[in-house]
């Protein structure tokens, strides 16, 4: 019986507390919620000045956004959509918010992470204000290149997620834009030019490896491609080659490519003539593929038949290799008219004896290791994806269309 | 009797200051006085706490039985301060940011419970509440003559305002933790010089029976255990 009062009265001190704590809560609960929910506002806010309230969409996947959009808010008064996505400069890992107000034309960007060194971001942060995905122009930053694209990147992917989130249907033309590096994988960093005739969009190859056109009326798109070796593909929206049923826009996207397209036969042919002093019959042929080759050659010399490729692939600058392939389908001869090893990181020039690197390919019938020399990583990358390009082509020549 | 009122609302503030002469509170004191205003809204919170809590306990102090009251005065200060926490994160946020825990921390503070179980149990409600707004203020008057030196001669600034011709003179060190304790250690000091000149304070709460477990405590049992401890040491 001792124990029961202090039992109740502590009993009834704590469920009083308890009464008057939560009839507190009552009040300053909705309080502090409206302020946490400011706060997280914040960030959107600043990329959508006008917003007056958020809301936070959930699966974005059935809207079929794509995976670099980590979050998406709808302004509650409808006044567009605020975009976070992840993007890739010179590292991964930059996070940029992208406010679209409801006419799809960007109200505000801004970096709010980013890996990369050079912190040019908030030069670019609201450089988009006011474009829409009609006239989207990229803001590239000299000095900061790869930071620029990752940011242009991360601004077009937004502007797309709006069409796709306000329950919009985008162009196919966009979508057939992105399979360019999937179709054609040796056309490095394609970029818009003048458009001419029937196509909406031209854009051309850095490295002169060939040109794509992209036509459509808004419903149904194509992709042409036209390759620096005579090569020409028409593709749907799908990806699926519909080159016999589109020959109208073959012959026009060849004719265009002719016309522009840069030649460095003379050069490869200049080439062969300096390694083979009797080389004879050289002829420029054609190669039904869309990689790094920019001129193929048969010749002959000594007798015997040889094929002679010139490719322009990537590396830590663009690479000019001329990969000489015999009748057997093995190398022989590799060389480049400059090799960057001295300007890699690693200046690894003292290292490497030239004349033995080069001959290291020679009597090679696919591509192996011996291309890579540590340190110079991407410039081995580059002598391994144009050898590896050369023996595609050589095969495709040797072996029938593919 | 309004004599008896004053002077016990006078002796928080000097005679028998929470801070500088009982030392309690000591943590709250040397964590927020890095700059005069979280001293001044510490200062403030505990205040309002510590006079609400002495209203409340010694409106209770009938109903208590010895053995539990401990945990009612915990439940009923920590009840006070959730409150006064709710509504400041719901009413002035920017300080629930700039007190951060500490301000949790206020249940736990000394000055709070030592008040409930020295002054407010046993005396009636209008004198438990001057009791705590004097210890409250003396309270607030410690921190903000602690904050007040770390910020201005360590930090240059007062309230956050930058005093231009201070930045020349100013010690870091002040603000940092370390210049928490020198600050404090050299306020302690002048405060009993000062005291002393009066023929010294009787100090009769800084002593055992101002322990919160002094009704509960026999010297004995801890000399017991103390001795205990030895032998199981050694």
């Amino acid at each position: 019986m001792k124990n029961i009062k202090p039992t109740l009265v502590l009993s009834c001190i704590c469920m009083a507390v308890a009464l008057i704590l939560s009839a507190i809560n009552m009040i300053t609960g909705p309080i502090i919620e409206a302020q946490r929910n400011a706060a997280a506002n914040e960030a959107l806010l600043e990329v959508m000045p006008n917003g007056t309230g958020f809301e936070e969409l959930t699966d974005l996947a059935s809207l079929g956004l794509p995976e670099s959009i980590t979050n998406a808010y709808k302004e509650t008064s409808g006044n567009g959509y605020v975009f976070r996505v992840v993007s890739t400069g010179y590292k991964s890992g930059m996070v940029i918010m992208v406010g679209i107000d409801a006419e799809g034309k960007i109200t505000g960007t801004k970096c709010l992470e980013t890996q990369d060194t050079f912190g040019k971001e908030p030069q670019i942060d609201n450089t988009y204000n006011g474009q829409s995905l009609a006239d989207f122009a990229p803001n590239m930053i000299t000095g900061a290149t790869m930071t620029s694209a990752g940011y242009r990147d991360a601004v077009n992917t937004a502007l797309q997620s709006f069409v796709l989130a306000s329950g919009g249907k985008l162009d196919p033309a966009i979508t057939l834009e992105g399979k360019i590096t999937e179709l054609a994988p040796g056309f490095t960093a394609p970029e818009a030019i003048e458009t001419s005739g029937s196509f909406k969009k031209i854009l051309k190859a850095s490295n002169d490896a060939g040109f794509a056109y992209i036509s459509s009326d808004g419903e149904t798109a194509f992709l042409t491609l036209v390759s620096a070796t005579g090569a020409c593909a028409v593709f749907d929206a799908e990806g699926n080659a519909v080159t016999d049923a589109h020959a109208d826009l073959a012959e026009e996207a060849k004719a265009h490519a002719s016309a522009n397209q840069k030649s460095y036969t003379e050069d490869l042919s200049a080439k062969i003539t300096r390694l083979y002093a009797d080389a004879s019959e050289i002829t420029s042929i054609e190669t039904p593929l869309f990689n790094t080759v920019v001129s193929a050659v048969s010749f002959k010399s000594n007798g015997a038949d040889y094929y002679g490729f010139y490719s322009r692939s990537s590396g830590y600058k663009m690479m000019d290799v001329y990969v000489i392939i015999d009748a057997n389908g093995a190398i022989a001869n590799l060389d480049a008219k400059a090799f960057f090893f001295d300007e890699e990181y690693f200046h690894v020039d003292d290292t490497v004896n030239l004349t033995d690197y080069k001959n290291g390919f020679v009597g090679q019938n696919a591509v192996g290791d011996n291309a890579m020399i540590s340190g110079a990583t991407m410039t081995s990358n580059a002598i391994k994806q144009s050898t590896a390009d050369a023996f595609d082509a050589f095969n495709s020549v040797k072996g029938g269309a593919q | 009797m309004k004599n008896n009122k004053l002077s016990i609302l006078l002796r928080g503030i000097i005679a028998e200051n929470p801070v500088l002469i009982l030392i309690l509170g000591t943590c709250p004191t040397l964590a927020v006085t890095g700059n005069v205003t979280s001293a001044l809204s510490m200062g403030l919170a505990a205040t309002v706490v510590l006079i609400c809590s002495n209203v409340v306990i010694s409106a209770l102090r009938k109903v208590i039985p010895d053995t539990v009251r401990v945990p009612c005065y915990i439940v009923i200060i920590a009840a006070f301060v959730t409150a006064v926490q709710m509504l400041l994160q719901a009413f002035l946020p920017s300080i629930y940011e700039m007190l951060g825990v500490y301000l949790a921390l206020i249940v736990v503070n000394c000055v709070i419970l030592g008040r409930a179980e020295m002054f407010a149990r046993k005396n009636t409600v209008l004198d438990s509440a001057f009791d705590g707004l004097g210890m409250g203020l003396g309270f607030i008057l410690a921190l903000f003559l602690m904050a007040f030196i770390r910020e201005v001669f360590g930090a240059g600034s007062f309230m956050g305002i930058e005093l231009g011709f201070m930045q020349m003179f100013k010690i870091p060190v002040l603000a940092a933790a370390p210049g928490g304790f020198l600050v404090y250690g050299i306020l302690i000091a002048i405060m009993n010089k000062l005291t002393e000149k009066k023929g010294g304070v009787k100090k009769k709460s800084f002593s055992c029976e101002g322990c919160p477990s002094a009704s509960v405590c026999t010297a004995k049992t801890c000399l017991n255990n103390e001795q205990k401890e030895e032998v199981e040491n050694a």
